[in-house]
């Protein structure tokens, strides 16, 4: 897989494109395995979609270069690159049928109908759509419109799937169904697919790796498990998932763990700074766990007021109340509601050295 | 007062709708007169006037100019109209809206002062046949009806199908063609339509333009009328109407006229 990785299927070396004053890629490198799965997850304004077009070849990069499976496709125009595409409103042609949308880049590809039908019926049967053939595409449901997008996009045999936030024109029910639907189907047909979107549960659900973007760079590439549980920066922490995080100052170092002194009391928790340092304290929402626990090695404890409670079904969310606005934030997720805690109880919380997350202070 | 408010509002579209309909109306019967003036109700019944057509002197010969040109003119402004247009609506032109002002402007303008100039510009540049002349200002007259049903037809279309097109393996001219065009040619066949009319019976522009041997049909038929006024102009625009009826017909089997309507 490493190998495989390093080679790249799809590459991009260096990318950087400006519109006018504002640069959207900035020197940007990434590199994609066969068969891989990849998430490129930021706000809008990134340049996630950009990045796509670029990959696509709706645009071109003012420099940097651009493979797929070792060939050069920088400057190739995008009805030769057979990248295929979903676009966020699937963009179906309304004047034709399913199967005439289905069919439309084997037509382009001068491919003749009598070769064409039978892969238009297995694209058809492949998404489970074949007994709605003869539709318009107009009279279809969202679900069933984005399973045409990724059947037209598919039936070409294209080296590379791009998805341009393919789930957001669909409902949130319909959208988790279609997240789990989607990702299996495209791991069946073992295509390589690179996913945009904002949303980080759909980029968590997904992707194999997940590249976080921020203006125009890769902040961090890494599979949902070490992004969530490692960000590699305050911006990762707050994009992806949500986090309790408390402003502080190192006291003492040394043996990787260092202890800093916050507003709730002092932590300690993994890490490389020297006393003095101003950082930010963060952990996970699931990493604590509420009640005076005994004291006991690895533990760090706080004392906290309960500022508002959120019933979430198969968890609740208690929100802090924090000494200070700016960096410091309160949000922990529990499983069950201890008695006796609601808005304005005080309540002790403990968690573990070891998933407690130290990051420079902005 | 309600009532009132709206019994005026009623009387006034069913008067305004017998206004626009008795001239047509009128025509019609008395295109088939035995009569030899212009003259209303009908005298028996005859097809004389319809048969006399082919024997004026230059009817033919302007109908078929006036056809040609409307529909030289019309195709012409329906392919640069939908260039400039997609360039407008995509290719981030500076000061788009205000050359869309402009380019619909001639709608606005006074035929006649649009008559003076091309005669003026016509023979600055040593152009003397009336033929091209008249093709050159009748584009100019035909262009701004399909740029405004066009860029309201590209106004709604999403571009990204072009984009779609291309990653499936059409070049960006092909795209257009199998995407765009039949996703907005509804918009073309009324654009095209009103332009075609516009040019077909385009008065003053094209008196300053025709010579002795090319006239117009409006300036052919404006002419015979002072030579002799007879019902013969009826049977040409009985013909006229006719045909509008049939074109109607035609493009709402077509694209539907509630479609074109809508844009």
């Amino acid at each position: 897989m490493a190998a495989l990785r390093q080679a790249g299927h799809l590459t991009v070396a260096g990318a950087a494109k400006r519109f006018g004053a504002a640069t959207v890629l900035d020197d940007l490198s990434i590199a994609v395995a066969k068969g891989e799965f990849v998430s490129l997850l930021g706000p809008s304004g990134c340049g996630k979609t950009t990045l796509l077009r670029c990959i696509a070849g709706l645009l071109r990069p003012d420099s940097g270069r651009i493979t797929v499976a070792g060939r050069d496709i920088t400057t190739l125009p995008a009805h030769k690159r057979n990248v295929g595409v979903v676009f966020q409103n699937y963009a179906l042609f309304p004047h034709l049928t399913v199967a005439e949308n289905i069919g439309f880049g084997l037509r382009a590809q001068g491919i003749r109908p009598a070769e064409a039908a039978p892969r238009i019926a297995e694209a058809l049967a492949l998404v489970r759509m074949s007994e709605h053939a003869g539709k318009p595409v107009t009279a279809l449901s969202g679900g069933q419109q984005q399973r045409v997008a990724v059947a037209r996009a598919l039936v070409v045999r294209p080296s590379l799937l791009l998805l341009d936030e393919p789930f957001s024109a669909l409902d949130r029910k319909l959208r988790e169904t279609m997240q789990v639907e989607l990702k299996h189907l495209l791991r069946e047909v073992g295509i390589t697919a690179i996913f945009v979107t904002h949303d980080q549960e759909e980029a968590l659900v997904v992707s194999d790796r997940i590249a976080v973007m921020n203006a125009g760079r890769i902040e961090q590439l890494a599979d949902p498990a070490t992004l969530y549980g490692r960000p590699a920066s305050l911006y990762v922490l707050d994009f992806v998932g949500q986090s309790t995080r408390l402003a502080g100052r190192v006291s003492a170092g040394g043996g990787g763990l260092v202890s800093v002194e916050t507003a709730l009391g002092p932590v300690r928790a993994p890490g490389a700074f020297a006393p003095g340092s101003r950082v930010v304290v963060a952990v996970r929402p699931e990493a604590v766990t509420p009640g005076a626990a005994s004291p006991a090695e690895g533990l760090n404890r706080i004392e906290a007021r309960v500022r508002e409670v959120s019933f979430l079904g198969s968890r609740t969310q208690l929100h802090l109340d924090l000494p200070e606005e700016g960096e410091d934030r309160g949000v922990v997720e529990l499983a069950r509601l201890p008695e006796g805690i609601g808005p304005g109880s005080p309540v002790t919380l403990s968690f573990r050295e070891e998933d407690t997350m130290l990051f420079p202070a902005a | 007062m309600e009532r009132l408010g709206l019994g005026i509002a009623w009387t006034a579209l069913i008067i305004v709708i017998l206004f626009l309909l008795l001239p047509i109306l009128v025509v019609i019967p008395v295109s088939f007169t035995e009569a030899t003036v212009f003259r209303f109700p009908p005298e028996g019944f005859s097809l004389q006037w319809y048969q006399k057509i082919r024997n004026v002197d230059g009817l033919l010969g302007a109908l078929w100019l006036s056809a040609q040109i409307a529909a030289l003119a019309t195709g012409l402004s329906l392919l640069l109209g939908t260039l400039c247009a997609i360039a407008l609506v995509r290719g981030a032109v500076p000061g788009a809206a205000a050359i869309t002002t402009f380019m619909v402007s001639p709608l606005m303008l006074p035929g006649l002062v649009l008559g003076i100039a091309f005669l003026q510009a016509m023979r600055e540049v040593g152009l003397r046949d009336a033929w091209w002349s008249l093709l050159l200002a009748h584009v100019v007259i035909t262009m701004p009806f399909v740029m405004r049903t066009v860029l309201g037809s590209l106004a709604m279309f999403d571009f990204a199908m072009v984009d779609a097109a291309r990653t499936l393996g059409c070049s960006y001219p092909v795209a257009l063609w199998r995407v765009l065009v039949p996703n907005i040619l509804p918009g073309f066949v009324s654009g095209a339509l009103f332009a075609f009319i516009a040019s077909f019976d385009n008065y003053p522009v094209s008196m300053f333009l025709v010579d002795v041997r090319t006239k117009t049909l409006p300036i052919q038929l404006l002419n015979y009328l002072e030579i002799s006024p007879d019902p013969t102009l009826a049977a040409v625009s009985t013909g006229l109407i006719g045909l509008t009826v049939l074109v109607l017909i035609l493009c709402d089997r077509l694209v539907g006229l509630r479609r074109m309507a809508s844009i």
